[in-house]
């Protein structure tokens, strides 16, 4: 089609019969309602304008024709002029209440700031005022003074504001009174200069004045006193001469009353009846003391398993340790010299008799104590009653130079209980200190103390008693001491490994710290902080120390004591005890050459060693086996039967812990093998026999147990498969396949959202887009009224000296003229 | 020509005795000179021929040197000795400049050109000069009691000597020259050295020898050609001489021999020869050092020499130690080595286990037949295996040697099983590469899986089930090990440590891992799960043993107070 828009617009009006003539009559043609005809053309209309307006529309653009499917049509021009008007509107209503309507602005200090304490805001808020008072810009400016003022329901807080407004108490003042009277009092004040001359001329005649006055008033009460003086005794007179009313000699009340009253009184003192707590039976207590021990039991039996998580442990086991501290600090306020439940027939005795003369309440100033049975004062003897807590072991020992040996664990008790943490802050870390120096100070005794002390033995059960009270509320400080002295111990190890020195390792100290370990620990756990290491270190001592003296075997036969002991409850198996009961055994038995070495298990080849009980030694009983004496030990028969029978006593032991194992039978297989050795030689020594049968007879019963291992029997276990998924009727418009329902859905509302979010986006973006161009819209019309009105204002004022200037001229002309 | 001036030289000194040139002092009873008269004597030397004389006093004073220090480092004056040694010094200084300057001016050199008279003043000389060497050697062998710096010194001036020599004694001055004899010389002194320790590993602590190597032997590569290339004579003329008679000097002279082989460089790993200019060496030597095929055979012969050598244990250790790595990859014919390592492998015990590697060698690149390889193998499963600390070197091997898939079960099921009866008696480390390395085997082997899961047998074989493995058996074929189960194992699932019993629960669990690396657990000891508990941090409260004691130790004898006690059996 050719021609301009204009001729095609009226060709098209033409063509749908919209122009011209309107009334031609179509033959042919049945007459429609006219309703419809109308609207037949309000639509063809707009069919025309969308035509001839073809960017009014967009519609996007199909890749594939399909067929039956809608194709959504949108009207950008429109929809832009709607959301532009909308905004237009919001804009008018804005700016219409834009400065008319106003908000509080809030100028207090720290309202919102939550790290303020009330002192600390409040003090804020003065300082910030007394700074604007003197730092006040101008001393006229008097509008200024309440902007930074604060106030409380309108009133100042400063002082000074206070007092000029003391009127305003009934509220009804208005701020524009309370101005003016402001104004008025300043009027008043408002002070005349004077000159230098008249100041001081006023502060002279001031200073005369008030001394004036200040005698004059001293004269006064001079007068006044003498007048009293005068008079007082004319005043006595008259007071003694009242007859006053007379007391009668006796109580005229009769018993019966007195008694009454006494009672009233002391019912009114009486307290008020309350439940007392029920004293609780001896079965109740028994009861909660079983169910006590079941709750740690089961507690230990997860342990055991190694099924507790260390985390929840921790905390389960802090509530416990709570009421543990109750009971361990009541139990000090019983006992109150010792703090400490010492089940000592000794220690009991002095508990009874020196009731309470170790409360160090008073050990300022001496005093005379009464110490067992001996008179000891203070002053001397005791002269350093424990004031200071040590914090080093050195200390500790300085300190203890003056106590007698068998007393030290009283000592002990009475720096716990001075330091005790409910009494003072900071005794509770002082304590813990001390745990790590009383562990010191039982392994320095161990080692240093003689064995023929014979208090040491008590000394030391009762100090160790003393540190298994501590183990509790001490519980971190404790454990880390004991993992530092591991270390240290395996230092030592392996120096005397690499120098073969038993002076270094293994001390009677480090038996004894093994033995800490286990009476203080629970050495059943899986796994336990303190109590796996020091295990390590025992095997590693079992498992590396050679067997060569007598007293190597001692300090190997307690460790494996110990250790098997650890595994009383746990039943664990340690090859190195196994390796050493056999090593040790091989080294105290006759003519150990003899044995077929096949049958043994950690030993390859036998050496005749130089401590064997001689084939003819009969074994003495008797000797005990002393700790302390370890290295002080001479050779001879008795400690070397005294090791065979206790060597013999531990396979016992480790066969009654491991006999459930089912290699029980390999495990003792060699000890069976030593023990029929050692039966052609002492035969005399029933527990020989005794072993051996019972060995075999385990042995026996260990057969039923010893069939073949079936360890895979579990399920077997399902391949991972991976077979792709078809989906049947595939909907490429349907966006998720999830079987997954409510991913489904979270997927849904995720999509959702970044929708909604980019609509938000684009709609701020338009509004400020469309306030910035209103703004300059705003300013250019100013800018415009601005220029027409100077111009006007030029125009006039040009028109009026244009006007003054030709009236000038006239004048000048004029009087020219007359001239 | 060598031994006749040797022999010279020994007669020298008496020669000069006699002679009647006149010097300042009475030659009859030699003296300490102090260093003002040695600078004295010196001072004549060099400025007038006439008093050349004065060598024989000079000389002279090295024997007296030596029985003084001796002498004082015995009655401990430091001071005294520290005097003695400075005059030593100046002296050998001196007389080594001397010599120096003699030799570069080719005043020792005979040719046919001299007269007479030169030639008997080139020959006195050159007796002066074998001679100073001579003493210079005795001098460094001795043993003086402490560690002299003055025996340092004077192996510095001997190497100078050499160095000279190879530059200026050269018979035809065309060629390059090394003077081997001189050099074998001071081989032999070192080795024969009489400050030799033998120390644990069976190597010595030799100071001078040590010195040697770091100083020079490491640099120059010359001198560990002609090592190697001389000292075959001395080493089998030494035992001949000693074997019966003195053992002890035998080891002596392996242990430094074993010392300065196990710390040089070596060349020649491959068959190529070398370009001299690559080569750092002291002298200019002749181009026969870069010859590789010379240096091998002289390399083999002189070490099949050395390990005929009555050893020590420990030399026996450390030289199998070093053997697969840095000599069997040196010689000409390893095989020839095949008697020895068989023969270190019957010994048993840590030595078998040390030669299994060079043995193994052996039969991976030589092709090495070993009869009942693993019956001797299975032979050295003994009850101290899981104990050494060569036991990762044995499993890293063992490993290889088991890997094969042809292998019978009936073997690999006797291994795991004697693994195991070991392991219950193994140190913590032992059990932590046991667990592993049967795992991996069962992994290999799936047929000797029935150890730890074995269903084939019904009620009946059950109940009269005896368990057949013969602990005694040597022959890993018949020890019906795969009719048995691994109890042992099952048992070490409740092992002390919590790491270890974890790790021995796999065999219950199903078999999912593919493999261990059988490296991680290699190396383990107590110190290193000492050192992992370390860094386990204190968190919530320790558990506490709640049980009461009312002691900790107790002798039986007071046993019938109601009393508990934790330990009993026991007393303070």
């Amino acid at each position: 089609m050719a021609g301009s828009q204009l001729k095609r617009l009226k060709a098209t009006l033409k063509a749908n019969g919209l122009t011209g003539q309107t009334n031609i009559k179509k033959k042919g043609k049945s007459k429609a309602p006219s309703d419809t005809r109308r609207d037949d053309k309000e639509k063809v209309i707009q069919g025309i304008r969308e035509e001839f307006n073809p960017f009014e529309i967009k519609v996007n653009r199909q890749k594939y024709d399909i067929p039956n499917k809608k194709v959504p049509v949108a009207r950008p021009g429109i929809s832009k002029q709607i959301g532009e008007d909308e905004r237009k509107a919001a804009w008018e209503a804005r700016k219409a209440r834009h400065n008319k309507v106003g908000g509080l602005v809030d100028r207090r200090f720290g309202e919102h700031n939550t790290d303020m304490t009330p002192e600390e805001r409040m003090l804020a808020r003065f300082t910030r005022e007394r700074q604007n008072e003197s730092s006040k810009g101008s001393m006229f400016n008097l509008e200024d003074d309440d902007t930074d003022m604060l106030t409380h329901y309108g009133k100042s807080l400063s002082a000074k504001d206070s007092d000029l407004m003391i009127s305003d108490d009934d509220d009804e003042a208005t701020f524009s009174q309370k101005k003016r009277q402001y104004h008025e009092t300043m009027d008043e004040e408002k002070p005349v200069k004077k000159t230098k001359a008249e100041v001081m001329k006023e502060v002279m005649a001031k200073s005369k004045f008030h001394k004036h006055e200040r005698q004059l008033q001293h004269e006064r009460n001079e007068a006044k006193m003498f007048d009293l003086n005068d008079e007082f005794d004319d005043v006595m007179a008259e007071l003694n001469g009242v007859p006053q009313p007379k007391k009668p000699m006796f109580s005229q009340r009769s018993d019966k009353d007195r008694e009454y009253d006494l009672q009233v009184k002391q019912l009114s003192l009486e307290k008020r009846a309350a439940p007392a707590d029920r004293t609780k039976t001896e079965e109740e207590l028994a009861d909660e003391r079983t169910k006590k021990m079941k709750e740690l039991e089961d507690a230990r039996m997860r342990r055991m398993e190694g099924l507790t998580n260390y985390d929840d442990e921790g905390e389960a086991k802090a509530a416990d340790a709570d009421d543990l501290d109750d009971e361990f600090w009541a139990g000090s306020d019983e006992n109150e010299e010792d703090g400490f439940v010492i089940r000592d027939s000794d220690a009991e005795q002095e508990d009874s008799e020196t009731e309470d003369e170790d409360r160090p309440k008073d050990f300022s100033g001496p005093n005379i104590m009464k110490i067992g049975d001996r008179v000891v004062s203070t002053g001397t003897a005791t002269k350093n009653v424990p004031t200071l807590c040590p914090a080093t072991h050195a200390e500790f020992l300085a300190s203890l130079k003056d106590v007698d040996f068998a007393k030290q664990p009283r000592y002990v008790a009475k720096i716990l209980d001075i330091y005790r943490p409910n009494l003072a802050e900071g005794n509770k870390a002082k304590i813990a200190v001390f745990g790590a120096v009383l562990i010191d100070h039982i392994l320095y005794l161990a080692d240093n103390e003689t064995s023929q002390n014979e208090a040491l033995p008590q000394v030391l059960e009762q100090l160790i008693a003393q540190l298994r009270g501590m183990s509790d509320v001490y519980n971190e400080a404790l454990c880390e001491a004991f993992r530092s002295k591991t270390d240290a111990i395996h230092v030592r190890l392996k120096e005397s490994q690499i120098s073969g020195d038993t002076s270094v390792y293994p001390l009677v100290s480090d038996l004894v710290f093994y033995s800490l370990v286990g009476s203080i620990y629970s050495t059943s756990d899986h796994y336990h902080l303190v109590v796996t290491p020091s295990l390590i270190l025992m095997a590693e001592h079992l498992e590396q120390g050679k067997v060569r003296t007598l007293q190597d075997v001692f300090a190997g036969l307690y460790i494996a004591d110990l250790f098997l002991h650890y595994q009383r409850l746990s039943k664990r198996y340690s090859p190195e005890v196994t390796s050493f009961l056999e090593r040790a055994l091989l080294f105290l038995v006759p003519d150990a050459t003899k044995i077929d070495v096949a049958g043994l298990q950690s030993v390859a080849e036998v050496s005749a060693s130089p401590f064997c009980l001689a084939k003819k030694d009969k074994v003495v009983r008797g000797e005990t086996l002393r700790l302390t004496q370890l290295y002080e030990y001479e050779v001879t028969v008795e400690l070397k039967s005294a090791l065979l029978l206790k060597t013999l006593a531990l396979i016992d032991t480790a066969c009654t812990v491991w006999r459930e194992k089912t290699a029980f039978i390999e495990i003792v297989s060699s000890f069976v093998v030593l023990l029929k050795h050692l039966l052609k030689y002492q035969a005399h020594v029933p527990e020989v026999l005794v072993l051996l049968e019972k060995l075999l007879k385990l042995s026996k019963f260990s057969q039923d147990t010893h069939k073949p291992l079936t360890l895979q029997s579990h399920r077997p276990l399902a391949i991972a498969t991976y077979v792709p998924k078809f989906e049947e009727n595939f909907n490429p418009d349907k966006k998720s396949y999830d079987p997954d329902r409510e991913r489904q859905e979270i997927g849904k509302l995720k999509a959702q959202l970044k929708k909604e979010r980019k609509i938000t986006i684009r709609e701020i973006r338009k509004d400020t887009k469309f306030t910035a161009r209103q703004q300059i819209k705003e300013k250019k019309a100013d800018n415009d009224a601005y220029h027409a009105k100077m111009k006007h204002i030029y125009n006039s004022v040009s028109t009026v000296e244009g006007a003054a200037k030709n009236e000038y001229e006239r004048e000048k002309k004029l009087r020219k003229n007359k001239r | 020509m060598a031994p006749k001036r040797k022999s010279d030289a020994r007669k020298a000194p008496k020669a000069a005795k006699k002679s009647k040139i006149a010097s300042p002092a009475p030659v009859d009873t030699p003296r300490l000179l102090s260093l003002d008269e040695v600078d004295a004597l010196f001072q004549d030397l060099t400025t007038s021929k006439l008093s050349y004389n004065n060598l024989v006093k000079l000389l002279e004073q090295y024997p007296l040197i030596k029985e003084e220090l001796l002498a004082l480092e015995a009655a401990g004056s430091e001071e005294a000795v520290e005097a003695v040694e400075t005059t030593a010094r100046h002296l050998s200084l001196n007389l080594f400049k001397f010599f120096q300057d003699k030799l570069k001016t080719a005043a020792l050199m005979l040719k046919s050109s001299q007269k007479e008279k030169e030639q008997v003043l080139i020959k006195w000389l050159r007796a002066k000069y074998d001679q100073f060497k001579g003493l210079v050697l005795e001098f460094i062998r001795s043993d003086l009691g402490y560690e002299s710096s003055l025996q340092i010194d004077l192996l510095e001036i001997y190497l100078n000597l050499i160095k000279l020599e190879s530059h200026h004694m050269n018979p035809n001055a065309s060629d390059s020259y090394f003077p081997n004899l001189s050099f074998n010389k001071l081989c032999e002194a070192l080795l024969t050295n009489e400050n030799s320790e033998i120390l644990s590993d069976g190597t010595c602590n030799n100071f001078i020898i040590l010195e040697f190597i770091e100083s020079f032997f490491n640099k120059y590569w010359d001198l560990q050609f002609y090592f190697m290339n001389d000292l075959n004579d001395s080493i089998v003329s030494w035992r001949a001489e000693n074997e019966a008679t003195n053992p002890e000097m035998l080891q002596a002279i392996y242990s430094n021999f074993l010392t300065i082989m196990k710390s040089s460089t070596m060349l020649f790993q491959t068959a190529k020869d070398f370009d001299l200019a690559e080569l750092e060496t002291l002298t200019s030597p002749p181009s026969a050092v870069t010859k590789s095929t010379q240096y091998k055979a002289q390399f083999s012969k002189t070490w099949l020499s050395a390990l005929n050598y009555p050893l020590l244990p420990s030399q026996y250790k450390s030289t199998l130690l070093i053997l697969h790595k840095r000599i069997i990859p040196f010689m000409t014919q390893p095989p020839q080595l095949m008697d020895f390592l068989t023969d270190s492998y019957n010994v048993g015990g840590v030595v078998s286990i040390l030669s299994l590697n060079s043995l193994f060698e052996l039969m991976k690149k030589y092709n090495l037949e070993y009869p009942d390889f693993y019956t001797k193998l299975y032979s050295l499963l003994d009850q101290s295996i899981l104990h050494t600390k060569y036991k990762a070197r044995f499993f890293r091997l063992c490993d290889v040697f088991l890997s094969s898939t042809h292998l019978p079960n009936a073997i690999i099921c006797s291994f795991v099983k004697k693994l195991a009866r070991l392991s219950l008696t193994a140190s913590a480390s032992g059990v932590v590469l046991v667990i592993p390395f049967v795992y991996n085997l069962f992994k290999r082997h799936p047929s000797a899986m029935i150890m730890v899961h074995n269903t084939s047998m019904d009620e009946a074989a059950l109940k009269a089930y005896k368990d057949p493995f013969s602990l005694t058996e040597a022959d890993p074929l018949k020890t019906r090990a795969n009719e048995s189960s691994l109890w042992e194992l099952e048992t070490l699932m409740q092992h002390y440590h919590p790491n270890i019993a974890t790790l021995a629960k796999i065999f219950g669990e199903p078999f999912r891992k593919q493999s261990y690396n059988m490296e991680d657990f290699l190396d383990w000891s107590y110190e290193s799960l000492l050192s992992a508990e370390r860094n386990k941090r204190y968190k919530g409260k320790v558990a506490l043993e709640f049980e009461e004691f009312d002691s900790l130790l107790r002798a039986e004898d007071v046993s019938e107070e109601p009393n508990t006690a934790y330990l009993e059996g026991w007393a303070w």
